[in-house]
């Protein structure tokens, strides 16, 4: 997606690094002066109150951040992964909620979302670093602890556990999206009628519309072209995420390697470029765009004709060069192509 | 030198000046609770940002179960039911109380006025009460509170969750132990960039929901955060303070309030020692920090992690060879490690920078070691009352622009 905000749109804004970039939310307002004498203008009762929504809808995603982060010792994800080898571990009812979406995408898409794909991104080194083509013997023993099969739920008792040691959850493919539904409930909670929240170039949910309009207008930027964009997706009551392999890579014998892996093969994912999907939750559409990059241009049509929550595309390595596939009976509207490049 | 042979080292090494260091209260505390430790029900009364925190720390306890959830939004009643199964959810702990009979132990975690009232029927009751600090927002209600917790038979613990954790505990060891010597200055802050302001579409709600802002029943920053910093302060020098000055003022939110988003305050310790403190909703800038600057070196507190900087001339010690340091701009520190001694057998001192939960866990954990009576509450009332005087006492001399000597009697029930 494009980070660049139409300044047009007259709103309410506050941003915060969160879960590796910036998370930011807009929240339309209305009778604001412009120019110099919004400089001077003191807030109205309206505007404080959007800006604590706004707060509260980024402190949502904070907690989560610190829930999820994998680079703390204290954080909850480290607690249950350092001890769910040992002893089922009890989860809060959203947490485990969360697990079971997470275990029936994994189903849907054949294994190609995984949360346990931690041990991958470890040996690939792609946990801390841009990564490197791990050893054979490393590989093996890494691929060995990947698995949601590895992960026993015990939803009578809302636990979670693992069946050997070594297995370790790993919600980065997921956590942007699901602090994102949790953020914009809050915004909804409070009545807000609008609003757009996204985190980075990544997700973004969206529920009501700007001023004068019938929906949010999401840029996808093109990954083959700096500063173009590829597409649009109009968002109202709905959730665009946008996977790449770019950004975090490095090449090895003559092939890109991106940090999106391929469970089955234990491989970073090859030929999709970029999976764009919209979905009624943030949640959904972040793990639909990780599954679909690491699936792969051949198994697409397969997997989004079993998805009936998602609407997605594809942009993938063809034999012309950048190639598209839009998961069949999509609105076009939903992404408006810019270019007839692809 | 190889790992066995390193750990050889440590375990022949470490002399009388480093054994507090290695024999500290371990971080992984789930053996303190045995098998057959009795199940607690629990109630949270105030489900906001502490209340949520604290239910996410309870369910770490397998023998703990969260019965009830009580506040008077709607919103967050209906997030505690996604934070702790088959929860019953309460408007009114009055109700509550009456209605859940088997309830063990209640968290107060309301807005800091309203603490004494709930803490009070909570002891009457029969309940063990964990109460936030600071554990209320005058000395009178405080004395109520620390009267009612003396009568009762049930545990009473307030939530000075620092004098539980770890890395203070080891700290305030080396403190005492003499190692940064005489105590030249204190130093402490709390930074953070955000507005203390909640969402509030009926502005009938405001006083309710926004009640930190309003001086009339809030303690503000001195009072909320600095009591918990202050006590730290007091807690390793084992003394009371002498008397505080402060000033505050609006900084960056202009949105109508009266209370001071950032301010300043000047607190002398016996022997002329003093401190400096600031605390601000304007900048986050190095966040929130303890420090203690001794003649021989300076301990800096940061919530979950601890440095040691020594001077060049301080004495050293053998086990410091191997330490793990960190540096922070032109000095190094040494890290402050709980658990050392476990983790220097497994060769993974390094792993064991920062701690393995949040600092709330260890309060938690210390309510739950008395509630089933392991050990005495870390934090009684008379700490509690203590530690809000101060808190109290430095808001009052912020607002009034005047200095303020401390008075004995105030600490005392």
């Amino acid at each position: 997606m494009t980070d660049r905000f139409d300044e047009s749109i007259d709103c309410v804004r506050l941003g915060r690094p969160a879960m590796g970039t910036r998370f930011e939310v807009a929240i339309p307002r209305s009778g604001r002066p412009r120019g110099a004498a919004a400089e001077k203008a003191t807030l109205t009762r309206e505007e404080v109150n959007l800006l604590a929504c706004a707060e509260a809808a980024l402190d949502e995603i904070t907690f989560h951040h610190r829930s999820f982060n994998l680079f703390r010792r204290d954080s909850f994800l480290s607690f249950v992964n350092e001890s769910a080898a040992d002893r089922p571990v009890r989860v809060d009812p959203e947490f485990f909620a969360l697990l079971e979406t997470c275990r029936e995408i994994f189903d849907a898409s054949g294994g190609a979302f995984d949360i346990t794909v931690g041990p991958l991104m470890e040996c690939w080194g792609f946990r801390d670093g841009d990564g490197e083509v791990p050893d054979a013997a490393v590989l093996d023993a890494a691929r060995a602890h990947v698995g949601l099969d590895h992960v026993i739920l015990d939803k009578e008792n809302f636990t979670v556990r693992f069946d050997c040691d070594g297995v370790g959850l790993d919600l980065n493919g997921v956590a942007k999206g699901f602090a994102l539904d949790r953020a914009a409930e809050i915004l909804r909670d409070e009545c807000v009628p609008a609003a757009i929240i996204h985190g980075g170039t990544s997700t973004v949910i969206a529920f009501g519309a700007p001023p004068e309009s019938a929906s949010w207008k999401v840029g996808i930027s093109d990954p083959t072209r700096d500063g173009a964009l590829l597409a649009a997706a109009y968002l109202s009551e709905s959730a665009l995420s946008v996977s790449a392999q770019h950004g975090r890579c490095f090449e090895a014998d003559g092939a890109l390697k991106g940090h999106l892996m391929d469970p089955s093969h234990g491989q970073p994912a090859e030929g999709a470029l970029l999976a764009a999907v919209i979905a009624k939750q943030a949640t959904l559409a972040d793990a639909w765009s990780t599954a679909l990059v690491a699936a792969g241009p051949d198994r697409f049509h397969d997997l989004v004709a079993g998805a009936d929550a998602i609407d997605a595309a594809l942009l993938f390595h063809g034999p012309k060069g950048a190639e598209r596939l839009d998961k069949a009976g999509v609105d076009q509207e939903l992404f408006e192509s810019l270019t007839d490049d692809h | 030198m190889k790992d066995m042979d390193r750990r050889d080292f440590l375990k022949m090494s470490t002399g009388a000046a480093t054994a507090f260091v290695l024999s500290v209260e371990g971080a992984n505390l789930f053996a303190q609770f045995a098998d057959d430790v009795k199940p607690v029900n629990v109630a949270v009364i105030g489900a906001g940002r502490q209340g949520r925190v604290i239910m996410g720390e309870l369910n770490k306890f397998p023998f703990v179960t969260i019965k009830a959830v009580c506040d008077v939004s709607d919103g967050r009643l209906r997030g505690a039911k996604r934070r702790a199964k088959g929860v019953a959810t309460y408007p009114d702990f009055k109700q509550m109380l009456d209605k859940e009979k088997d309830l063990d132990a209640v968290f107060v975690c309301t807005p800091s006025h309203l603490h004494s009232s709930i803490a009070v029927a909570c002891l009457d009751a029969g309940k063990h009460v964990y109460c936030e600090a600071p554990m209320a927002t005058t000395i009178d209600d405080c004395r109520t509170i620390a009267t009612a917790a003396k009568n009762a038979t049930t545990v009473f613990h307030v939530g000075l969750q620092y004098r539980s954790n770890p890395i203070y505990k080891l700290a305030r060891d080396f403190m005492l132990a003499g190692s940064i010597r005489d105590t030249v200055c204190l130093r402490g802050q709390f930074h953070e960039k955000t507005s203390w302001r909640m969402p509030a579409s009926d502005p009938a709600k405001d006083r309710t929901l926004n009640w930190k802002l309003f001086p009339d029943i809030s303690i503000g920053l001195l009072g909320e955060e600095g009591t918990h910093q202050f006590d730290i302060m007091g807690w390793f020098l084992n003394k009371l303070p002498v008397s505080v000055s402060g000033s505050g003022s609006i900084k960056l939110h202009n949105d109508g309030r009266t209370m001071p988003d950032t301010c300043h305050c000047s607190m002398i310790w016996p022997g002329g020692t003093a401190m400096n403190y600031t605390a601000t909703l304007a900048n986050s800038h190095f966040g929130r920090f303890e420090e203690f600057v001794g003649t021989m070196g300076a301990i800096r507190l940061v919530g979950d992690f601890g440095w040691l900087f020594k001077e060049a001339d301080a004495p050293t010690q053998g086990w410091e060879v191997y330490a793990v340091r960190q540096n922070l701009h032109k000095d190094q520190g040494i890290t402050l490690i709980a658990d050392a001694t476990k983790l220097a057998k497994q060769g993974k001192l390094k792993e064991g920078v920062g701690l393995p939960h949040p600092a709330m866990y260890y309060g938690v954990q210390d309510f739950l070691l008395s509630v089933t009576g392991r050990k005495p509450s870390a934090c009684p009332a008379a700490l509690g009352l203590r530690a809000s005087v101060v808190g109290i006492k430095a808001h009052e001399a912020m607002m009034s622009g005047k200095e303020i000597v401390f008075e004995k009697e105030w600490f005392e029930i």
